[in-house]
């Protein structure tokens, strides 16, 4: 019986093979690495930008006890009618600034941001935020005063 | 050279079907071994619109949750009740009743339409609002909030849930 045999040896073949697995891992090495930068997501998805939004204002709204509206934005007020948070659009950005006055940009590329009270409800803040870009997601949520309790 | 030459051709002869095979064999190896690079470079990629449909989805579900919050607050013998699912937003093709938790949101007063945020509107208009309540022992009543949409022909939905007294004790609550 006649052993044939031709120009790629079953070794190239294997050794192509182990090739392309190791270019899969270096890919994955390398995409991990990217999903590490945070600073390179935040442009990309206007969720984290969300999150730090609804991570705030729910923390505000836990001790809060009443909401004040202002231009372009809301104050969580406390006890003792001590402001906690003011929540305000400037140049199509939104910032918190605490009650040290300490301002921290939470979302940028803003075209509306809308904070209201609830018609029946006052202790219910509605917001709604909507990108210039109108294909990104649009934040649409509430948040319930509790008061402390 | 003649006795060569028949040599050379025969060896082409059986060298041609070989060839073939191997690179068939070739083939068949590297496409198996690509199925990794295939399935890393999908999961990679960030999934955009499921993601953040879902994302939305979470907002809705948190809004519901927190009008609820906000009622029983004001009003501690109140309970939310049950509701089939329901649109979110009031659009000209569907006759439904918008759900009561996204009646008269806008700015205006009004449900959210087309006319309204109209960029609201088309992200919102996938979306329908569920409620369902149980009567728990321990004077306890359950609320789950289902917010439901399609993605890619599948029924998704997102729920969240929360635990109220039926009196007005001290309240407890689990949100998922």
């Amino acid at each position: 019986m006649k052993r044939r045999t031709g120009e790629l040896s079953f070794e190239s073949i294997i050794a192509l093979a182990f090739l392309v697995v190791i270019a899969a891992t270096a890919m994955a090495i390398l995409q991990f690495h990217l999903s590490r930068q945070i600073e390179q997501r935040v442009d990309q998805d206007i969720t984290l930008g969300y999150n730090l939004v609804l991570l705030h204002m729910r923390q505000d709204a836990r001790i809060g006890q009443r909401y004040e509206i202002i231009p372009d934005g809301v104050k969580v007020i406390g006890a003792d009618e001590k402001p906690i948070a003011t929540y305000q659009l400037i140049d199509k950005s939104m910032y918190r600034s605490d009650e040290n006055e300490k301002s921290q940009l939470l979302v940028s590329n803003l075209e509306k941001a809308s904070f209201r009270l609830h018609q029946e409800l006052n202790n219910l803040l509605l917001v709604t935020l909507l990108p210039v870009d109108r294909m990104q997601l649009p934040f649409f949520t509430s948040f319930a005063l509790r008061g402390g309790k | 050279m003649k006795n060569m030459t028949d040599s050379d051709r025969t060896r082409k002869k059986h060298k041609q079907p070989t060839n073939i095979l191997e690179l068939l064999l070739a083939l068949s190896i590297l496409s198996v071994s690509m199925y990794p690079l295939v399935y890393i470079f999908r999961i990679s990629q960030i999934p955009r619109q499921k993601t953040q449909t879902e994302y939305l989805a979470t907002l809705l579900a948190h809004h519901v949750i927190e009008t609820i919050v906000a009622r029983k607050s004001v009003d501690p013998s109140f309970l939310p009740f049950m509701s089939d699912a329901e649109p979110v937003v009031q659009s000209a093709d569907s006759v439904a009743p918008v759900s009561n938790y996204f009646r008269g949101i806008c700015e205006n007063g009004e449900n959210i339409t087309e006319n309204g945020p109209s960029q609201l509107f088309w992200h919102l208009k996938q979306f329908n609002c569920q409620i369902d309540t149980y009567y728990l022992e321990g004077a306890l009543y359950k609320v789950i909030v289902y917010i439901s949409y399609q993605n890619e022909g599948r029924n998704m939905r997102v729920f969240f849930e929360r635990l109220l007294p039926q009196s007005d004790s001290v309240e407890q609550e689990s949100d998922e």
